[in-house]
């Protein structure tokens, strides 16, 4: 059975038993969405360099299983901690006590229906058959809701785990993350997978930025070679808000990462940055959106990436400056590094402006370690797959550098060290 | 120390030296002038193990090792060091950061210990001292933002601190003001020894009043078409390279 009938088919057992949290009528309009439109191909413009072709016939199991976090790697830092094996939370194995006195947080099955009916599903402007499916399916994830002028003693970090020992698993977590007047929070997002078989991540994340709030979010992937995941993170802005936003990929099968921001009211500043790593067959897209609704907003971008082997990138970065908003500022640059003549990468900005007072700019490239460099480091004594380490570590700083945690920053850098090292 | 014969080399279709003779003793400081475009930077450049060049004819013999059969790296670990004419900009790695690194990869060369934390920060404050540079330039990306004299300046301390056997200067004073081209001078005596050699690649005499060399040598169209004494450097500051061309066109 192809994956949109698998999918299909495992909504009638789950949809007498859906939370009525999320509105029955919106499930139902994203299963007939998804039975419309299918699961996404290369024929969609938006999809056009990424193909899931090959894990259209995979016998997926939808509802979990009884999935172990064996092997999970945790981060090193304090933080609120949340684990969910195939999609399903292991409350055993997380631990938020305290966070009560700033926040509400739930799963997103039990979320205030008031709450949820203001934040939820406010803004998704590439609606396709795995976001309709997401949707449809939303039952297991985070609801957190942090209240008015607080901000969050430390960072809360969701580790997301496939576990594959028994069999291929596909989990759809969605999460809500509304943060009231002044809140504040950092949120991390870590994606695993053990097991040999497939597993297939398709989550989306929102987040509601009410006036004067202020958001990190980080998205951490280090699943294995036999892990597709396609990922929405969305960012809702209201007036004077604040996002700083890193994606950060190193492994996975094929990965692609939608970041959406909407800047839906005045003064407010998003940072989007992306680090990406390819090497063997991996293949990783990141589509970005920026859309200035409102004058007087900020936004900047940065993206950067090292290919090897015959790994693919993607890089998609769109901004779109509203008739309204002008006084924009916007500044997008996407820069790549091939290590094998292999590699391949695509990358358009594709910037539209209805605005005339703004300022915009953008740029790409796509190149090879500098020869220049290399010798002359080598030419002070350094060896030549050092000389290549310390390169290309000082064109992936400019991003590692935005992760504000400290043990966090350490740590991942430190991972893409090991692996950058040949 | 360092014996070049024969040296041929190209690069694409080009041939640029055409059959250097060079010998090079411990202690010795060697001149090498010429106009521009005669061959001078890519002999500094073969010296380093700079691959665009193609070595067709000949041999260079460092330390009783065929230097041509070394990577650059290994070069540099045998202690052979180039000041680059055009030294490069290298965003996010700063002086600091790769100097440790090399001077490390130095020392396992020789087999020696890697140097901690803080021996190296006391070397570095000493060596900066020699050359007056900035500390807060070395935390930065290297040379990036640097004006002309600053990057000269920063080649020298980088010589100051790998303390190479044979250092190969290419137009080091070339932009330096009087102030600074002494400042460079200065670093580059503070290492002369008995056990090491120097080549200073240079335009103009200038540089010679600071740094005095036992031998100048002129390049001419990928040869070294004289040889002589300092008074050599000053003959050719009297007479223009027109001299050294004519004669070469004449026979
Ligand atoms: N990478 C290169 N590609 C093509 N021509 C080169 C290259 N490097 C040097 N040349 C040529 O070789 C000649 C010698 O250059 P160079 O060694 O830089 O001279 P100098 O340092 O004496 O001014 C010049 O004609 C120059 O144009
Ligand atoms: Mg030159």
């Amino acid at each position: 059975m192809n994956l949109k009938d698998l999918i299909l088919q495992e909504y009638k057992t789950f949809a007498p038993n859906a939370s009525t949290a999320v509105p029955k009528v919106l499930r139902e309009e994203s299963i007939k969405q998804l039975s419309e439109w299918g699961i996404p191909t290369i024929k969609q413009e938006e999809w056009k360099y990424t193909n899931l072709k090959s894990i259209l016939e995979t016998p997926f199991k939808l509802n979990g299983g009884n999935g172990k976090a064996e092997g999970l790697h945790y981060y090193n830092i304090n933080a609120y901690k949340l684990v969910f094996v195939n999609g399903i939370l292991n409350a055993t194995l997380s631990d938020t006590k305290g966070i009560e006195a700033f926040a509400t947080l739930k799963s997103i099955s039990e979320a205030e229906p008031a709450v949820l009916e203001k934040h939820f599903n406010k803004f998704h402007p590439f609606k396709d058959g795995l976001q309709a499916s997401n949707l449809a399916f939303a039952q297991h994830g985070v609801y957190l809701h942090v209240a008015k002028g607080k901000v969050l003693p430390k960072p809360i970090i969701v580790y997301f785990l496939a576990d594959t020992t028994q069999g291929p698993i596909l989990a759809q977590p969605r999460n809500l993350v509304v943060l009231e007047q002044g809140a504040s929070v950092k949120w991390i997002e870590s994606f695993q997978s053990t097991g040999n078989d497939t597993s297939f991540t398709n989550i989306c994340s929102e987040f509601f930025l009410h006036q004067d709030s202020h958001l990190e979010q980080y998205k951490f992937q280090e699943e294995n070679d036999k892990a597709y995941h396609v990922g929405t993170s969305q960012v809702v802005h209201l007036e004077k808000s604040y996002s700083h936003s890193a994606v950060m990929t190193w492994s996975g099968a094929l990965v692609r990462n939608n970041l959406n921001i909407h800047l839906g009211a005045e003064y407010c500043e998003a940072h989007l940055y992306g680090l990406y790593l390819g090497n063997n067959n991996r293949h990783i897209d990141n589509h970005t959106l920026v859309d200035h609704a409102k004058p007087n907003c900020y936004s900047n971008e940065l993206y950067k990436g090292i290919l090897d082997d015959q790994s693919t990138g993607v890089f998609n970065g769109k901004i779109w400056v509203q008739k309204d908003a002008q006084k924009t500022n916007a500044f997008q640059s996407n820069k790549n590094v091939l290590l094998s003549a292999k590699a391949t990468m695509n990358t358009k900005p594709q910037l539209e402006i209805f605005a005339d007072d703004v300022k915009c700019s953008h740029g790409a490239t796509v190149g090879q370690l500098d020869e220049e460099a290399l010798f002359f480091l080598r030419a002070r004594g350094i060896p030549v797959a050092q000389a290549r380490l310390l390169l290309m570590q000082a064109f992936s700083d400019d991003v590692l550098n935005k992760i504000t945690i400290p043990e966090l920053q350490e740590e991942i850098t430190a991972t893409l060290a090991q692996r950058l090292r040949p | 120390m360092l014996s070049i014969k024969n040296l041929q080399a190209r690069v694409e279709e080009k041939e640029i030296l055409k059959g250097i003779n060079l010998e090079v003793k411990a202690g010795e400081v060697h001149a090498i002038m010429g106009p521009n475009g005669s061959g001078k930077s890519t002999l500094a450049s073969i010296l380093a193990g700079r691959e665009t060049y193609e070595v067709t004819g000949g041999s260079i013999t460092f330390e009783g090792k065929d230097l041509l059969e070394l990577s650059p790296e290994d070069r540099a670990r045998e202690g052979v060091f180039l000041a680059f004419q055009y030294p490069v900009e290298i965003p996010g790695v700063s002086t600091i950061n790769f100097l440790k690194t090399a001077v490390n990869a130095i020392r396992e060369y020789r087999g020696e210990e890697a140097m901690d934390a803080v021996s190296f920060l006391k070397m570095m404050k000493e060596k900066t001292k020699v050359v007056e540079i900035d500390e807060t330039l070395l935390k930065r990306s290297l040379n990036e933002g640097f004006s002309g004299g600053e990057k000269k300046r920063n080649e020298i301390f980088q010589m100051a601190m790998l303390e190479p056997k044979l250092a190969v200067l290419d137009e080091t004073d070339s932009g330096l003001d009087i102030d600074a081209l002494k400042i460079v001078a200065n670093g580059v005596n503070k290492l002369r020894s008995k056990n090491n050699a120097v080549i200073v690649v240079t335009h103009y005499q200038r540089l010679l009043d600071y740094i005095v060399p036992d031998y100048v040598h002129v390049l001419y169209n990928g040869r070294i078409v004289k040889s002589g004494t300092k008074e050599l450097a000053l003959e050719l500051e009297a007479k223009g390279y027109d001299w050294i061309k004519n004669e070469n066109t004449a026979v």
